[in-house]
């Protein structure tokens, strides 16, 4: 009685306790791979049932079959043991897992939030600045001198870069929390419109254009548009001053993506650096070289991140540079 | 910095809590020819100068200011509290009330035109075009503009 006590009720206990807590886990979890674990246990159990069942019918010899149950028994306790402890682990890795991700989402709130104030709180002053200066060289023009001018010229223009910096931060922190509105694009007219804008200011030295046959994409309209703003501003930024300036727009094929890209014949960038191309206020270039904030870059890439997509640069330097960006395919 | 004696007729009513942008906006406003402004610090002072409480307690409510142009961050009673307060009473529902703020938050400005503001403009930092624009709006309002009652 013993026998049959040891070798066959209680590891049936067992793993039917342990086949019900891996259906739980399973609803839990809501993932069918445990079933694969209960499959076994359940192979395991109808074993025992039937070990149970031949003993009540023929006793104990019939059932048992001598040193070969201490094996099938420690079996069946580690099975079950197993099954147990895995699903535990899966489970609390789930956990951690949604906490670090809840503590992302709450400081990606708060930063955004944090940016958001800064930069309303930052223009108020600002705004005195550029007032009263300006108030100053107007009103007092006459007994400043020619130098005393150019001092205030300096405060005025440190107070446009200010605010210049202050709108593309407030640019950036938008995008993290702005909703996308998801509609077909049409990058080619897209890309002509923005072409059009950016041209207005470059009256004569305008570099001559080429654009390529450009498929349609999903996306944030506006969104985009601000990827071909900023791409489009910084190619004409590096080709203008080449004598024979030019700026192409286009697209291919690779994979099955399409790779939209930008290139200018520019002076181009040292690949060493590319990495920090995208980095925000950074320049790869010589301070003060080619004029904006830096952040242009970032603001593409945050946009074309949140479209699933990526985006990299090559260069030869001094021969240009090519910027290429992918969107993530809709699931037609 | 208010020219206007609280107790007569009142063109413009400006809430806003920043001294110097109050400044850059009473001479801007100045500059038009409009005197009779009166200037208040934060959304309490705004609704006891409109009901005639308080500090205002001379004032006549019936008096009502013949356009209010309000921050949105203000202390004490925020500027949507304010709108809020006005746009939903009878008496002064009709006030033309003009949200000059920092904030080009959308949240903000859908929120002030559900209360019924009649215009939303955002503060320019720089300041010929923070002049040019407080300038268009007294023009537009005081000068153009029609004002029922």
């Amino acid at each position: 009685m013993y026998e049959i006590f040891a070798f066959s009720i209680v590891p049936l206990v067992v793993l039917v306790a342990s086949i019900g807590y891996a259906l739980v886990m399973t609803y839990r979890l809501w993932d069918w791979r445990p079933l694969l674990f209960i499959a076994v246990l359940v192979m395991m159990s109808i074993h025992q049932t039937n070990e149970i069942i031949v003993y009540l019918d023929q006793g104990v010899e019939a059932a048992l079959a001598g040193f070969g149950e201490y094996p099938e028994t420690a079996a069946n306790v580690l099975a079950s043991l197993g099954t147990v402890l895995f699903l535990r682990w899966i489970r609390r890795e789930q956990a951690l897992t949604r906490q670090f991700e809840q503590r992302v989402k709450e400081r990606t709130a708060e930063l955004e939030s944090f940016t958001y104030s800064v930069s309303h709180d930052l223009r108020t002053p600002l705004r005195a600045i550029d007032g009263y200066s300006k108030m100053l060289r107007r009103g007092w023009a006459d007994e400043l001198d020619a130098e005393g001018r150019q001092l205030i010229d300096r405060i005025c223009s440190s107070a446009d870069r200010m605010k210049q910096l202050i709108d593309d931060l407030l640019t950036l922190s938008r995008l993290g929390r702005k909703d996308m509105k998801r509609t077909e694009v049409d990058m080619g007219t897209l890309a002509s419109e923005v072409l059009e804008e950016i041209e207005h200011t470059y009256s004569d030295s305008a570099p001559a254009i080429e654009i390529g046959d450009l498929p349609p994409a999903e996306g944030d309209l506006s969104m985009l548009k601000q990827v071909y703003s900023n791409l489009l501003t910084n190619a004409f930024k590096f080709a203008q001053n080449e004598e024979r300036p030019q700026v192409e727009v286009g697209a291919r094929t690779k994979d099955d993506a399409t790779v939209y890209y930008v290139a200018d014949n520019g002076t181009g960038f040292d690949m060493d650096h590319a990495d920090q191309l995208f980095d925000a206020f950074q320049s790869v270039h010589d301070n003060g070289e080619f004029e904006g904030t830096g952040i242009g870059l970032a603001i593409a890439e945050r946009i074309v991140q949140r479209h699933g997509g990526e985006i990299w640069a090559e260069s030869t330097a001094g021969e240009g540079a090519t910027f290429y960006f992918t969107l993530c395919q809709s699931t037609s | 910095m208010s020219s206007a004696n609280h107790t007569g007729p009142v063109d413009i009513l400006l809430v806003e809590d920043q001294q110097y942008d109050a400044e850059l906006a009473l001479r801007g406003l100045r500059e038009l020819g409009i005197e009779r402004i009166v200037d208040v610090r934060d959304g309490a002072a705004a609704l006891d100068f409109i009901y005639g409480r308080a500090e205002y307690a001379e004032r006549d409510p019936d008096h009502v200011p013949r356009l209010i142009l309000l921050d949105l961050k203000l202390p004490k009673v925020s500027g949507i509290e304010v709108l809020e307060a006005l746009k939903s009473d009878e008496k002064t529902q009709h006030i033309p009330i003009i949200t000059f703020s920092s904030s080009e938050e959308e949240r903000d400005i859908c929120r002030c035109y559900e209360l019924g503001v009649n215009s939303y403009v955002v503060k320019p930092v720089d300041f010929d075009e923070f002049t040019e624009t407080i300038q268009q709006i007294g023009r537009y309002w005081l000068k153009k503009n029609e004002i029922v009652c």
